[in-house]
């Protein structure tokens, strides 16, 4: 993956799932995190599943009250991905002074 | 909101069906976080997320392309071959357009052995598929306005300065062949720009379109006798063919000095192009636009001032020295004016051949501006100027 650069909604979405790889994550979490709008996270997410950077299922229960989730999280792969592009990414910030990467928003969307 | 909202979930969820399975389970995510979490207007932005997840996966799909190419050609084939053939325009049409739209079934394909593929992303495609059914719309609209105003033809051959109708419509869809070429071709992956250029020189060209489109039409909607106007202004065209691209050449330049990608243009070139681009835009939409407008009411068309001369000389005729009976004078002159009122103050039709000469110009103008302001701005003390270059390889 060190040929390939990552746009910055790509590298907040990253940051956001690289925090806590193990964990399943759903996509307006995700989008709350990272203060992206779902016509720019949902295609970001695809085209990391279709490099197999990210995996996604389904919750395996029917939750009362509410559908079932589809939910994220990073592959070995991707986990090894976004490490490498965020330390990059913020060595690149550390050498330019600018910002190259946005920290994730938490509080950015209610 | 609610009903909005739940319109919205109908739809994307009776279009799943258009997605491979794979693709649909993103998209069924998308609308079960909707209905769980989100309220008004939040639930609304979320689900028109979902329809351009849709509406860009589908674009990603080349058959959908080919089968929007084939519907809308058809269409403008339906719309083109009716008349009568003692019109002159009629057998025109039926010999040119379709000749054209299998130049433009046939140049992606070309344009794809030299610069590659469609580049990636949303934007390029749709700037694609809109071209396409812009340059369609001028090619039906245009034929329409040729058959309402060549009527007269089986008397009076129709022509522009010696040249007979034939050759100037053969003449009219390279013109077209050579926008949708440069359509293709700024949406390629071998032409690297940076991001914002095509977004800047795509929106500034429709805005100002649609903006001399309502200055063009802005007295047809006022009531019965509302007319077109007879005279858009060498002010419009001197802003479209200068103003224009000077600012769009300088914006991007300058953009691009920031943000280029790896093996992408130099910043100049790019200026020049977005420059041709947001200008080609501008007219071709207005072409569409008035080319339809004038297709559907041709009576809203004002008659040409001055008249043909009163001795019935037929300045259009091949030959020219022609003499129409004093019968058939006035009928002449209308479809005269419907034949050559493709925009005003020397037509759209010419501008959409000169307008990007003169971009060209203007564009490498803003260009030059653009690059001596960033060499002011450059120096070595400046902070810009410690800045690494951009590492290579694609973006995701």
């Amino acid at each position: 993956m060190a040929d390939r650069r990552f746009s910055a909604q790509a590298l907040s979405l990253l940051s956001a799932l690289e925090q806590a790889p193990a964990a399943w994550r759903h996509g307006y979490e995700l989008a709350k995190e990272t203060g992206l709008r779902s016509g720019t996270l949902y295609p970001v997410l695809i085209r990391l599943a279709d490099r197999g950077l990210v995996e996604a299922c389904w919750e395996d229960e029917q939750p009362s009250g509410r559908p079932r989730r589809h939910l994220y999280r990073l592959t070995p792969d991707g986990f090894a991905a976004a490490r490498a592009a965020l330390s990059e990414a913020r060595s690149q910030r550390h050498s330019a002074g600018i910002a190259a990467v946005r920290p994730p928003a938490r509080a950015k969307e209610a | 909101m609610s009903l909005i909202a739940r319109m919205l979930t109908s739809l994307l969820t009776r279009s799943a069906w258009l997605l491979p399975p794979a693709r649909a389970e993103w998209l069924e995510g998308l609308v079960a976080e909707a209905t769980e979490t989100r309220t008004g207007r939040g639930r609304v932005a979320w689900l028109l997320g979902g329809v351009w997840l849709v509406a860009g996966q589908l674009l990603r799909r080349c058959w959908i392309r080919v089968l929007t190419f084939i519907a809308a050609a058809g269409i403008v084939v339906l719309v083109v071959w009716p008349g009568s053939s003692s019109d002159y325009a009629v057998p025109v049409n039926r010999i040119v357009v379709p000749l054209v739209l299998a130049l433009l079934a046939v140049l992606p394909l070309l344009v794809r052995r030299y610069y590659g593929p469609v580049r990636q992303g949303l934007l390029p495609r749709t700037v694609r598929v809109v071209g396409y059914l812009v340059v369609l719309a001028v090619i039906a609209g245009h034929a329409v306005q040729e058959r309402e105003g060549q009527k007269l033809g089986a008397y009076f051959g129709g022509g522009i300065g010696g040249l007979p109708m034939s050759v100037l419509a053969g003449i009219f869809a390279l013109v077209l062949a050579g926008y949708v070429a440069a359509i293709l071709i700024l949406t390629s992956q071998r032409v690297r720009l940076t991001r914002s250029a095509l977004p800047i020189a795509i929106g500034t060209g429709t805005l100002t379109g649609v903006a001399l489109y309502a200055r063009f039409s802005s007295h047809l909607w006022s009531g019965p006798r509302g007319m077109l106007a007879a005279d858009l202004g060498l002010g419009w065209w001197g802003f479209v063919a200068l103003g224009l691209p000077v600012l769009t050449g300088f914006a991007v330049a300058r953009l691009a000095d920031r943000d280029t990608p790896a093996n992408g243009m130099i910043p100049a070139r790019q200026g020049r192009s977005a420059a041709v681009c947001a200008t080609g835009t501008a007219v071709l939409v207005l072409a569409a636009l008035t080319a339809v407008t004038i297709a559907i009411s041709p009576q809203k068309v004002p008659l040409q001032t001055p008249p043909p001369p009163a001795n019935g000389g037929c300045e259009t005729c091949v030959p020219v020295n022609l003499t129409i009976p004093p019968n058939l004078r006035h009928e002449y002159w209308v479809g005269l004016s419907i034949a050559q009122a493709a925009g005003a103050s020397g037509g759209t039709d010419w501008m959409l051949v000169i307008a990007p000469m003169f971009a060209l110009f203007a564009g490498g103008l803003g260009a030059a501006l653009a690059e001596r302001s960033l060499r002011t701005g450059n120096r070595p003390d400046s902070p810009r100027s410690a800045q690494p270059p951009a590492p290579s390889g694609t973006q995701i």
